[in-house]
């Protein structure tokens, strides 16, 4: 367990280098791609939500490739398309030209700029790791991630994601502003002469694959698992909160990711903390709050936060 | 595996000795609190023994089903590093895999550091222990002094104040009393026919043992036999309006006859 702390502890050192802060934000990306899941990360425009994304692919020496939502995007712009290729011979074929969802790491950027039809293409590829273009399919290299960045303002002209494809996020990762310190730290850092930063490989691809398999195994105890459980369906069963709770995908989403906590941690055991710290992003984004609790102000996360409050 | 399990064999002989001795504790206290009502009530004392071994099998039960559902978090309790994972580690018994094995070395190791005496409340022990020994000396002191209200007594001195008060105040009086006495736990109203006990003792057999009164005849004052001779005078009176009137004559017109036939058969018996 002690190498697995080693191994955490050193990529968040060097994720440090780049990223100031954010800690927390990083963490919940790292415990995503555990999960050998995806995340959607919400915060407003510069808070380096794409350069965090980066800075991890570089980092674990993962294919990284960006597409930025537009509404024209098409979905063909993402799987790729047939393009005809002219042989030596003078014939012509129909060769398949893979688009930028085959990759390690897929950056979504503002994934709710892009019309609907665009945005489903990308569940496929989320689920099931693979694409379908005309009648073949293509499977992804694994390990494969969609991290999707949102921006919570400037929503005209947004196609905000069907519940259907959000529930396909792991977790709804919120970024918020840096501190006044963190912030002085950006300006120094970002200002000085010295911009490239040398970051080295933590992990390679088949490791990587090897702590997916590794974060499974991590035990969890029954009535902590129960309790887990019991804060999703809680979330069905308060009505006088929420419209629609949280679907079994949730629950579990939510032991996994509290694994995945637990042996960045350096814990061979999942605890209640990991729970309560991971039942707000795994949750966030499969809950909708009722007009009462609108009317009041409340927010996704203070509707957690009452239901996390009766189910402890 | 086999050294986990063999440690979780440990913690529950342990914990399962622990609280027998409590269970003792407890169901000492309550006897002695019994037996100390029972002699101020001054009513069989030995009757405290009764709720006291129903404690005593009872309280294990419950105990047991609690044991097994939250041993490992008192464990946990007592040796809070061993939080969550002691549990994890013995709900995932049957897991092997390398977090899982790690786990219970974790969990063996950190179980070197837990110590018997952290399961014992000391504070809880030491008050039941000395509320024991308080118990012991106040029914000590209860009994040398012969201290108490017997019960029995008050209860016959209660149905002679009813009794009295149905003499003096009438029935009204009476009935009065005895609601109130009825009320407050006193003699009851019914109980007009004495100690029950004493009524039962008509349904057991008794053997009863007629021995012969010995005689002895004073030759001296043996007198020779008189001749006396007794006046008719009453019963010539008696019968002189109507005629031949013998006493059987007066007998016969008097009763009726199925009457005179009870009495002469009566008779009849006696003389046989």
């Amino acid at each position: 367990m002690r190498s697995y702390k080693e191994t955490f502890d050193t990529l968040f050192k060097e994720i440090d280098k780049v990223i100031v802060g954010q800690r927390e934000v990083m963490e919940q990306i790292v415990v995503a791609m555990l999960c050998d899941n995806n995340a959607l990360i919400e915060g407003f425009p510069g808070l380096a939500k794409t350069f965090a994304i980066r800075t991890l692919s570089r980092l674990m020496d993962l294919k990284f490739s960006r597409i930025q939502s537009t509404p024209d995007l098409m979905p063909s712009d993402i799987t790729g398309t047939y393009i005809i290729e002219e042989t030596s011979g003078g014939r012509r074929n129909f060769k398949f030209q893979p688009g930028p969802v085959f990759a390690n790491i897929v950056l979504a950027d503002e994934i709710n700029r892009a019309t609907p039809k665009t945005q489903s293409a990308f569940l496929e590829a989320m689920q099931e790791k693979q694409v379908t273009v005309g009648n073949s399919t293509y499977k992804l290299d694994l390990p494969f991630f969609v991290l999707a960045t949102q921006n919570p303002i400037e929503q005209e002209g947004t196609y905000p994601l069907p519940e259907a494809q959000a529930d396909r996020f792991l977790l709804k990762i919120n970024i918020d502003y840096p501190t006044e310190s963190d912030e002085e730290e950006i300006v120094n850092r970002y200002t000085s002469e010295a911009r490239e930063h040398h970051l080295r490989t933590i992990f390679n691809k088949k490791q990587f694959l090897a702590l997916q398999q590794i974060v499974r195994q991590v035990p969890v105890a029954n009535d902590i698992k129960r309790k887990a459980i019991k804060i999703v369906t809680t979330t069905r069963e308060s009505k006088n909160l929420l419209q629609y709770g949280a679907s079994p995908r949730a629950s579990i989403g939510l032991i996994l990711a509290s694994k995945a906590r637990a042996l960045l941690m350096g814990r061979n055991h999942v605890g209640m903390e990991d729970i309560i710290k991971l039942a707000y992003p795994i949750l966030r984004h499969r809950i909708i709050l009722n007009f009462e609790a609108q009317r009041k102000g409340l927010k996704a996360d203070d509707a957690i936060k009452e239901i996390i409050g009766k189910v402890k | 595996m086999d050294q986990f399990r063999k440690v979780l064999r440990e913690i529950n002989s342990t914990l399962g000795n622990i609280s027998v001795f409590d269970n003792l504790l407890d169901a000492v206290i309550i006897f002695l609190v019994c037996f100390l009502i029972l002699i101020l009530i001054k009513f069989y004392p030995l009757l405290a023994l009764i709720p006291a071994i129903i404690y005593m099998i009872v309280a294990p039960i419950k105990k047991v089903n609690k044991l097994k559902r939250k041993k490992a978090k008192i464990v946990e309790e007592s040796y809070p590093p061993l939080k969550e994972k002691l549990r994890t580690a013995v709900d995932n018994i049957q897991v092997s895999n390398p977090i899982v094995e790690a786990l219970q070395r974790e969990v063996i190791s950190d179980m070197r550091n837990v110590r018997i005496s952290s399961f014992i409340s000391g504070k809880s022990t030491s008050y039941k222990i000395l509320v024991s020994v308080s118990l012991c000396f106040i029914i000590l002191f209860v009994a040398a002094h012969d201290f108490g209200v017997d019960i029995k007594d008050l209860a016959d001195k209660g149905r002679k104040i009813i009794d009295a008060a149905y003499v003096i105040g009438g029935d009204e009086l009476g009935e009065e009393l005895g609601e109130i006495m009825a009320a407050t736990g006193g003699t009851e109203l019914d109980d007009i026919y004495g100690k029950e006990s004493t009524a039962n003792l008509g349904n057991e057999v008794i053997d009863v043992e007629l021995k012969p009164i010995s005689y002895e005849i004073d030759v001296r004052k043996v007198k020779d036999v008189e001749e006396k001779e007794f006046e008719e005078t009453i019963l010539d009176e008696t019968c002189a309006d109507e005629g031949a009137c013998t006493p059987q004559e007066s007998f016969r017109n008097e009763y009726p006859k199925e009457q005179q036939e009870l009495v002469k058969n009566y008779f009849l018996k006696i003389s046989k």
